[in-house]
């Protein structure tokens, strides 16, 4: 497959370059973009969060800077950037310094493997889904660094609670990713991307998502991607009406910014690897005849899904920190463990079309792909069973919490209110 | 003059790879130093973390990408997590400074003198070799 460096290459080879330079030069520049995608990225991001949020509490949001406040975050980095940087005098210089800087590198790592388009993908790592899992721990590193090296009590705590969250929510998304790499049989990226095309009358409708397939996979995934990005419900480790910062409290100014920056880039890149492993990636119609369409496609999947967590973030509460424990450790990783369990027994179901030499599957039957929906479908069923079950408990407790005691039982719900 | 070109021949550029694996190898080395050298407990187990990422740097030059992934999923992940929540969780020892020695030096001597001695074996057994080579030639 033709990558994306190629054409750069022959470009400066046809300058006279010589090749390894080319090659590198070529790289460079690509490693560059990238790194300056992300910062400019989250300027976009924050606008859009501030402005959607207005808009769902009924406000109407930065306006004031530039044409519609389009300037705002602009602005506000600023601001950031130009402040006085402070360190307490207690802190530890080497891990003070550290952590923040390691937050957003391990961050930006996840835009190398990304597939964005056909052909369009920094490197296509053959281990590309597990990379994408352990960029994870250099978030829970520099999190844990930060909150001790503040020497604050609170910010410690609040490292711990962190690593608590991010620890127990890894392991569901990281299996609920590996449902759609075991129908695959790679972990690469842009293999994963190619395999969700669904050929109709020899055209590529490019509708063969997974999120179609595999819709229990899907929601355990989203769900356990809202904790990792900490976003709400899951958000308790900021919680800013009733907690401190969290981990971050000590830091000012572009340490602060470089955290801020890390969250809003990791929630959306967790959207954006959801759009890749469920929804498609790049595929959509029209895309095998124009492949930048496929660009278009990804950038408008992935800020769907990012609109979506904003959605969630304008609407739901947040849930305490032992409710969110029993929900990834007592309901999504035993449905998970079940899901591939199911999916490995799934995929031996005969009716798949075996390579005559090799006997590895060239095509699975239409009985394997019932198989694994009719899986996924229980998995879903439960978890919104269970989540249902919880909202109606949710909704009698407070209702019972807010009435008087004497008038349990006989006050009716009003018509009024 | 000739004898040590011939034991360390060395490239007049080095390449891509040896470019790379210098400073990685510096860098695992020094963090690994520092893992016994520094004196507070935290900052070894982060110089740990960083001597398990440049062991995986290492994997990952070597082309084994599934070992150096593997490698910082369970080691960097998994255990140094653990090493530093249970440092972070004894009391007292999260900013206190511990000893850098204790009362092993005769062992480290006696360590030192076995591995110099192999060592010095090796350098001699290479060098006549090579001597006997040249002589052949």
């Amino acid at each position: 497959m033709e990558i994306w460096s190629s054409g750069l290459t022959h470009l400066l080879t046809g300058l006279g370059l010589p090749e390894t330079a080319a090659v590198i030069i070529a790289l460079a520049i690509g490693a560059f973009v990238l790194a300056n995608v992300g910062p400019v990225l989250a300027l976009v991001l924050i606008l859009l969060l501030r402005k959607v949020i207005s808009r769902m509490q009924d406000r109407i949001g930065p306006n004031r800077v530039g044409p519609f406040g389009l300037l705002q975050t602009v602005a506000d980095a600023l601001k950031l950037l130009s402040k006085e940087d402070i360190r307490p005098a207690n802190a530890d210089a080497v891990a003070y310094f550290l952590a923040p800087i390691l937050s957003v590198f391990g961050v930006i790592l996840s835009l190398g493997v990304m597939a964005v388009a056909p052909g369009w993908i920094g490197v296509d790592l053959n281990v590309g889904v597990l990379f994408l899992t352990a960029l994870g721990s250099i978030g829970i590193m520099s999190a844990l660094m930060a909150g001790w090296s503040s020497n604050n009590k609170y910010a410690l705590l609040a490292g711990f609670r962190v690593v608590a969250q991010l620890l127990s929510y890894e392991i569901p998304m990281v299996l609920a990713m590996f449902v759609p790499v075991l129908l695959v049989g790679s972990m690469r990226l842009g293999a994963l991307s190619a395999a969700q095309s669904l050929t109709i009358f020899g055209f590529n409708t490019g509708l063969g998502w997974f999120g179609f397939l595999m819709p229990g996979a899907f929601l355990i995934y989203f769900i356990s991607a809202l904790a990792e990005g900490e976003q709400t419900p899951f958000d308790l480790l900021e919680a800013e009406s009733e907690l401190i910062a969290g981990f971050h409290i000590e830091y000012s100014g572009m340490k602060f910014a470089m955290f801020f920056l890390a969250q809003f880039l990791n929630s959306f890149f967790l959207g954006a690897i959801a759009v890749m492993l469920f929804l498609g990636g790049y595929q959509g119609p029209f895309v095998d005849q124009i492949p930048l369409l496929g660009f278009v496609y990804f950038v408008i999947k992935a800020f769907g899904v990012y609109l979506l967590t904003i959605w969630i973030k304008g609407t739901f509460p947040r849930i305490r920190v032992d409710q969110m424990m029993a929900f990834a450790w007592k309901v999504l990783v035993p449905l998970v463990l079940a899901l591939i369990l199911w999916q490995m027994i799934a995929l031996k179901l005969p009716g798949a079309t075996l390579d005559p030499v090799t006997g590895d599957v060239l095509q699975y039957g239409f009985l394997n792909y019932i198989a694994v929906f009719a899986g996924n479908l229980v998995v879903l069923g439960v978890v919104s069973n269970v989540l249902m079950n919880h909202f109606k408990r949710e909704k009698m407790r407070t209702k019972r919490a807010f009435e008087p005691k004497s008038l349990i039982g006989v006050m009716q719900p009003s018509s009024g209110d | 003059m000739d004898i040590i070109q011939q034991l360390f021949p060395l490239p007049p550029i080095p390449t891509l790879q040896q470019a790379v694996f210098i400073p990685l190898a510096l860098f695992t080395a020094v963090c690994a130093l520092l893992v016994v050298l520094s004196p507070n407990l935290f900052h070894n187990a982060l110089a740990l973390v960083g001597t398990l990422f440049g062991v995986a740097g290492i994997y990952a030059l070597l082309e084994a990408e599934f070992l150096a992934i593997s490698q910082i999923l369970v080691y960097v992940w998994s255990i140094s997590t653990l090493i530093t929540f249970a440092i972070m969780l004894s009391r007292g020892m999260m900013f206190g400074a511990t000893s850098k020695t204790n009362k092993q030096a005769g062992t480290a001597i006696d360590g030192i003198v076995v591995i110099g001695f192999i060592g010095w074996c090796n350098f001699v057994s290479a060098r006549s070799k090579l001597d006997v080579s040249i002589a052949v030639a």
